[in-house]
């Protein structure tokens, strides 16, 4: 029953999908982020949804006449040279297990999607499309989750998608959406539309808490306090924050408040205490091979964790017990330089800079002009995700999420956007193209000919 | 229910994407359809001309004594 109801939503998809190319990026992202596999027992299970995704999508490359030329700004030139260094790492790495494989392969597939978005994408209404997707499909999770715990009153143990991970996984997808949720409601024509997405915000709070991630709520208050600031009802956003902390107050069972109570006993938490042991294993990786490092979790193989546990006692300014056995990183920060080394680690941080940086120049071009408010609030919910992204991920191995890359491509576009059709020349600099020819009366960066 | 909420979702975005095509292939000047579709932009200056300040009203050039040279 449940495969038949899946494939009603697939055919509208496949459609759209093989008629024009941005539509392909949508399914794609959808197929990604949705997991829609793990919702069904029948044929669809069998049935290969992701790499139908991907043939659909190249299909509609090649078919369709109104793709874009490729142009390679600096957070798309660094995630590449980030997906070059893992390629590298891997080839002259530590390890051989399985997971390595795994992350390699997805990374290079998240490499490929970014690209897609990039060549498909970039009038308003297409970057619309590809936010409301992946603002539903990795919003859906979060949402189901806050059903189930007001349903069983709080007593609902969160137990996400494989595809997800864990609850403090759920927690930062939960946080990385709300704002674009947001966004998505404020410039929807439609009233209903506007409702339901904010009452999806408003279920992804509830799907927050029911999280428990501690994490969670450290980046979310964070990001309710970034939402207040940015607000132009700051006297509402007050309101409504208080009303919704009281009913936290109120209605969280007292599991939920033990577990929090023990961020502020961080130092005695085994939990945490793990993943500084966990991070100094890494860095040890690190400073054995600053150019390199490891590869894909490679401290997830025990011959290698064996091969690097007699230097543990190096690192101990934070004193921690030595680890028993093989660790996550648990941060996406120790994660890239366990796994690439410092080189890696430099760009995984250039990257990260080089998206605020486009924030900056996206809310540069855009003042002064109220048609580009849009662009304006798009870009804000860029930072809210990006700050969230850099707090919640400090403490989860979540350095090759494919949500945050599919996220930044979208500033990217957003970018080229406001250059290529709003004529803005502030949006430009750090943007190279790349062959093709622009739109007509497309502004280009100086220095570059206009093919004849 | 798990799955009446994930597919009441993923519907959603089927319904996004449908539109979306459809919304691609209208005509020009022609209206978006279906429930996703962008509330108008306000007007405003377009291009550079923003970075001047706001246009002065129909009929009246600008005043004061840094008003350009006509």
């Amino acid at each position: 029953m449940r495969d038949i109801a899946l494939l009603f939503v697939l055919f509208p998809m496949l459609y759209s999908c093989l008629r024009y190319v941005h539509i392909g990026a949508m399914f794609w992202i959808w197929t990604a982020l949705a997991s829609p596999s793990s919702f069904v027992f029948g044929f669809l299970l069998e049935l290969p949804l992701n790499k139908l995704a991907v043939a659909g999508a190249c299909v509609s490359l090649v078919v369709d006449r109104t793709k874009q030329r490729l142009f390679f700004d600096s957070p798309f030139m660094l995630h590449t040279l980030l997906v070059i260094q893992g390629v590298i790492s891997v080839t002259f790495g530590l390890t051989e297990i399985v997971r390595t494989y795994d992350l390699l392969d997805r990374v290079v597939k998240v490499w490929i999607l970014a690209l897609f978005i990039h060549l498909a994408n970039r009038k308003r209404e297409q970057i619309h499309g590809i936010i409301i997707t992946f603002t539903l499909s990795a919003g859906v999770h979060g949402i189901l989750e806050a059903f189930k715990y007001i349903i069983t009153l709080g007593s609902h143990k969160v137990q996400p998608a494989p595809s997800i991970g864990d609850n403090n996984y759920l927690a930062m997808m939960i946080l990385m959406v709300i704002p674009f949720m947001l966004y998505i409601a404020k410039y929807s024509a439609e009233k209903y539309t506007k409702f339901a997405f904010q009452m999806m915000a408003l279920f992804s709070a509830i799907g927050l808490v029911a999280t428990a991630s501690r994490g969670g709520l450290v980046a979310g208050m964070i990001l309710g306090a970034m939402l207040l600031v940015r607000s132009k009802r700051k006297a509402t956003g007050v309101l409504i924050a208080i009303v919704l902390g009281v009913s936290l107050v109120t209605l969280a069972p007292s599991s939920w408040w033990d577990r929090m109570d023990t961020i502020k006993t961080a130092e005695s938490d085994g939990s945490f205490m793990s993943r500084v042991a966990s991070w100094k294993m890494n860095t040890l990786v690190a400073l054995d091979r600053p150019f390199l490092g490891g590869g894909y979790s490679s401290m997830e193989d025990p011959r290698v964790f064996r091969d690097y546990l007699p230097q543990f006692g190096m690192l101990d300014m934070v004193p921690t017990d030595a680890p028993v056995g093989p660790l996550a990183a648990h941060s996406i920060y120790f994660e890239v330089i366990g796994d690439l080394g410092f080189i890696g680690f430099a760009l995984f941080l250039a990257m990260l800079a080089s998206n605020v940086y486009s924030v900056r120049r996206v809310k540069i071009a855009c003042r002064g002009r109220k048609d580009l408010e849009w662009a304006d609030d798009l870009a804000s919910a860029m930072l809210q995700m990006l700050v969230v992204y850099m707090v919640a991920g400090a403490a989860l191995s979540a350095a090759y999420l494919e949500l945050f890359y599919v996220q930044i491509s979208v500033l990217s576009i957003l970018r080229r956007s406001l250059a290529e059709n709003y004529g803005v020349k502030a949006a430009l600099p750090g943007i190279v193209p790349i062959g093709g020819r622009p739109a007509a009366g497309a502004l280009v960066p100086a220095g570059w000919q206009r093919p004849q | 229910m798990e799955f009446v909420i994930y597919f009441t979702i993923s519907g959603m975005c089927a319904a996004a994407m449908f539109f979306a095509a459809l919304n691609a292939a209208r005509k020009p000047g022609e209206a978006e359809r279906g429930p996703f579709r962008l509330e108008e932009p306000a007007a405003g200056p377009q291009g550079d001309a923003a970075a001047s300040g706001p246009a002065p009203p129909a009929g009246r050039g600008r005043s004061g004594p840094w008003r350009p040279a006509r």
